[in-house]
């Protein structure tokens, strides 16, 4: 307001400004489309202009299947607003186009499952055994419905996909591939019987590798502990260290002078 | 002794664990495996001597078996040595004793050097013992 009256003040013109005008200005400054919803069930957490870090980790495609799979009244009311674009930042992009056509032929393979299921039973023209197979069908969708309701799905890191493939047991352990690392454990050491004793430690190692460490807000966590080697190699780090190892020789060595 | 013993059994299953980077990571803990090994062997037989203490022969026997564990530190071994020493000195085989002395001297300067390196420290804990105990009566 004062640049405006300081510059037409200079030029020799005088205009009186409305507070009313320049409120009309800050509304228009504000982003065109409103804030509209993209699932307008429990979930109202999730917003197309609220992007987040949080957001991403949630809404994923199986979370969303999830919920799109639900009763017709979604489609109706909430199902129009499905925009997630791709600036996020971390790589989550959802079409409106595919996924729509994806959802709908899912759709369709259950309704057609259900008339199947249903039209073995029109011979006999028992009402109740229909009901009772509708019955079950409601319950089956609903429990997995419930099971699916409260996870919250994480994308795959793209540190596991470069650690995925390698020999060595203790990198498969930290990523969490326990049959690989037995596998590896058995053709590489020959470990094949007595796993028991192994397994409290294999469980130690697996949860010493991982860990929450926040450092900027709007970046994932780090979760997947890495280190750098003296070749500028990245490789993951357990909770197994030659320092932590040398330690627990260390306890036990000096009490050996007492012999 | 038995808990040592489920310690360096633990740091063998941990060892299989291990992400090495470089080759000399590799080669200490290679190295570190090794020393575990004999390790477990000494404690092993010290706790089979234990239960063998009353039989002397049998005692005599163990503690000249502990003998031929590769140790690392030069004190373990001359310490193993003198009780297998003792231990043959009592059942009156002087000739194995006389051996064990031998192989004792190769240890001698080590061990004095160790001995002088306590005695100074001990020293040294002493008077800070009692440089502690003085600030608090003032």
């Amino acid at each position: 307001m004062q640049t405006i009256e300081d510059n037409t003040r200079s030029i020799g013109k005088e205009i009186n400004l409305n507070q009313m005008d320049v409120e009309e200005i800050d509304n228009r400054v504000r982003p065109s489309v409103p804030l509209k919803p993209i699932i307008s069930l429990k979930n109202k957490e999730y917003h197309t202009n609220w992007v987040t870090h949080t957001e991403i980790r949630r809404v994923v495609q199986s979370n969303l299947d999830n919920i799109l799979n639900q009763t017709d009244e979604t489609a109706d009311s909430g199902l129009g607003g499905l925009q997630i674009d791709s600036s996020t930042g971390f790589g989550f992009t959802l079409g409106e186009g595919s996924k729509k056509e994806e959802t709908a032929v899912s759709k369709d393979k259950v309704e057609e499952q259900k008339k199947k299921i249903e039209s073995k039973w029109d011979d006999e023209e028992d009402e109740d055994d229909d009901e009772e197979i509708k019955r079950i069908i409601e319950e089956k969708s609903k429990s997995v419905k419930n099971m699916n309701e409260g996870l919250t799905i994480k994308q795959d890191d793209h540190i596991y996909s470069q650690f995925e493939r390698s020999s060595v047991p203790g990198i498969q352990l930290a990523i969490g591939n326990i049959r690989m690392t037995l596998n590896y454990l058995m053709s590489q050491l020959g470990i094949g019987s007595n796993l028991e004793q192994l397994k409290p430690i294999m469980k130690e190692v697996y949860m010493s590798s991982y860990s929450q460490i926040k450092l900027i807000p709007c970046l994932p966590v780090n979760e997947f502990l890495l280190r750098q080697t003296k070749n500028r190699l990245v490789m993951p780090q357990n909770g197994v260290s030659i320092q932590n190892m040398k330690k627990l020789f260390n306890v036990y060595y000096f009490k050996f002078y007492s012999i | 002794m038995q808990e040592a013993l489920e310690i360096f059994r633990d740091i063998i299953k941990y060892s299989i664990f291990f992400i090495a980077a470089d080759k000399s990571e590799e080669n200490t803990v290679r190295e570190l495996i090794s020393s575990c090994t004999e390790y477990i062997y000494l404690t092993k037989l010290s706790l089979i001597s234990d239960t063998v203490k009353s039989d002397k022969i049998k005692y005599a026997e163990v503690c000249s078996i502990m003998t031929a564990c590769n140790l690392d530190s030069s004190m373990h071994r001359f310490l193993i040595l003198k009780s297998a020493k003792a231990a043959c000195k009592s059942i009156g085989n002087y000739i194995t004793a006389s051996m064990f002395i031998k192989k004792m001297l190769i240890y001698e300067k080590e061990v004095i050097k160790y001995i002088r390196y306590i005695f100074n420290n001990l020293a040294v804990f002493e008077f800070q013992k009692s440089f502690r105990s003085s600030k608090a009566r003032v």
